[in-house]
């Protein structure tokens, strides 16, 4: 048995909380890359979510197994623990500033979304989807600049920041315009005649 | 209530429009969906109406009331200040030494348009959340075993090797000159311990940290001789020389 990559790579997975990057992997398993990708692949196979109630997913640069989402009612009766309360639209901003703009500071997240936004930033540090990461020289009192954590990542099934769309990308130019000519066009009213 | 002819002066009611203000997050939100969605001016949102909406609405039995009234209270005050600054003359702020900056009609529609991104990739995220929220790791949190350490003796001697050799010595003119030796302070702990047991507390009470080192270690060099026991009920606790008969 210990001889086969895929029961090594399956064991280790099994026994991490959090999901294990491919040097991990390795270091563990002792696979050279070849057959730790082969392994991966195997259990992408065995472990679909047509057919299993565990999944591989590929999140936060690295591999987990989790529940199949189509099990989650019966593992939370199970548990007899809810599903945490979603996240709020403010959150969901702060979330976005710091994924799109940051890292960045809270002030510069307020400065964003127009309020503040320290409240928010609060909840979303306890809940680990943020963190602080370094810190700001160039601003007075050298505040915290935040970033998005890997908690972040696996929460949103992403394996790297790379998996989400470009920014300039989620709005298109026409909305942008309508937005700016309406702002113009209410200048244009306040000159005097 | 404003009548008709008031309403189509002074801009339209808001109850013309299908703004929630209950699912927004800030000013710039409100901004940006009575723009977009109902199209309205800045200049005509008409604040007062924007308070009665959100009071009429209110549900004081919420169990978040306290904090939606702030983020509310905090939203206003934001698109009050984001009216007034597009409103007034820029001059006027300079004249009345505004430290910052009064935000032009161009500068706020940049602002509404970084906002807008970010919003919109907020709601991506919200979608990515909803669609990942029924995973649960595998998460096994192992307790550790004390004992069971697997020990790889050619690291252990690479470790060693590392840790006890040094390639120059630390320099130790700070210590300055050392003028107590082990057999004074064992002689002194053999002359207190002819009056019987004596605490290593009492015994250093009055000596510097040197003394009491090599003090501590003159005690160790007799109990290895035989001519002392050291009774220590626990560890880190008190430390008393006992005379052997």
């Amino acid at each position: 048995m210990s001889g086969v990559p895929n029961a090594l790579v399956e064991a280790i997975l099994l026994v991490s909380p959090r999901p294990v990057s491919p040097q991990a992997l390795r270091s563990a398993t002792g696979l050279p890359d070849g057959e730790l990708r082969d392994a991966l692949a195997a259990l992408e196979i065995r472990y679909a979510p047509e057919t299993s109630g565990i999944v591989l997913r590929h999140v936060a640069s690295g591999y987990q197994l989790a529940t199949n989402p189509a099990c989650a009612e019966a593992v939370e009766r199970f548990r007899e623990e809810a599903r945490p309360s979603p996240l709020s639209s403010a959150a969901h901003e702060v979330l976005s500033c710091a994924l799109y703009l940051g890292p960045m500071t809270r002030g510069a997240v307020s400065a964003v979304r127009g309020v503040n936004s320290d409240a928010v930033v609060r909840n979303l540090l306890d809940r680990g989807l943020l963190a602080e990461a370094g810190v700001d020289t160039d601003s007075p009192g050298s505040p915290a600049l935040l970033a998005v954590t890997e908690d972040f990542l696996a929460a949103t099934g992403a394996a790297s920041r790379g998996d989400f769309p470009d920014l300039d990308s989620l709005v298109g130019p026409e909305e942008l315009a309508r937005v700016r000519d309406r702002l113009g066009s209410a200048e244009e009213s306040q000159e005097p005649a | 209530m404003m009548d008709d002819a008031s309403k189509e002066t002074r801009g339209r009611s808001l109850s013309d429009f299908t703004v929630e203000l209950d699912v927004y997050s800030g000013p710039y939100e409100w901004l940006l969906a009575l723009i977009l969605r109902d199209e309205v001016e800045i200049f005509e949102v008409p604040l007062r109406e924007l308070v009665a909406l959100y009071l009429g609405n209110r549900d004081p039995e919420r169990s978040n009331t306290l904090e939606r009234d702030t983020d509310f209270a905090g939203s206003a005050a934001s698109l009050i200040l984001l009216k007034s600054r597009a409103l007034s003359p820029a001059t006027e702020a300079e004249a009345e030494g505004d430290e910052e900056e009064a935000l032009s009609p161009e500068q706020l529609a940049e602002k509404l348009a970084r906002y807008l991104k970010v919003k919109r990739g907020a709601e991506a995220l919200r979608e990515r959340f909803e669609a990942n929220a029924g995973f649960y790791p595998s998460g096994q949190v192992l307790r550790s075993r004390p004992g069971r350490l697997r020990i790889n003796n050619e690291r252990l001697m690479e470790a060693a090797r590392r840790t006890f050799s040094r390639l120059t010595e630390p320099p130790v003119s700070h210590l300055g000159q050392i003028t107590v030796t082990l057999q004074d302070l064992a002689g002194l702990i053999r002359t207190s311990l002819t009056r019987g047991p004596v605490s290593y507390e009492d015994l250093t009470r009055d000596m510097d940290r040197l003394n009491s080192a090599v003090a501590f270690a003159a005690a160790l060099s007799l109990a290895s001789e035989g001519r002392l026991t050291l009774s220590q009920p626990e560890p880190l606790g008190p430390l008393t020389f006992e005379p052997v008969p």
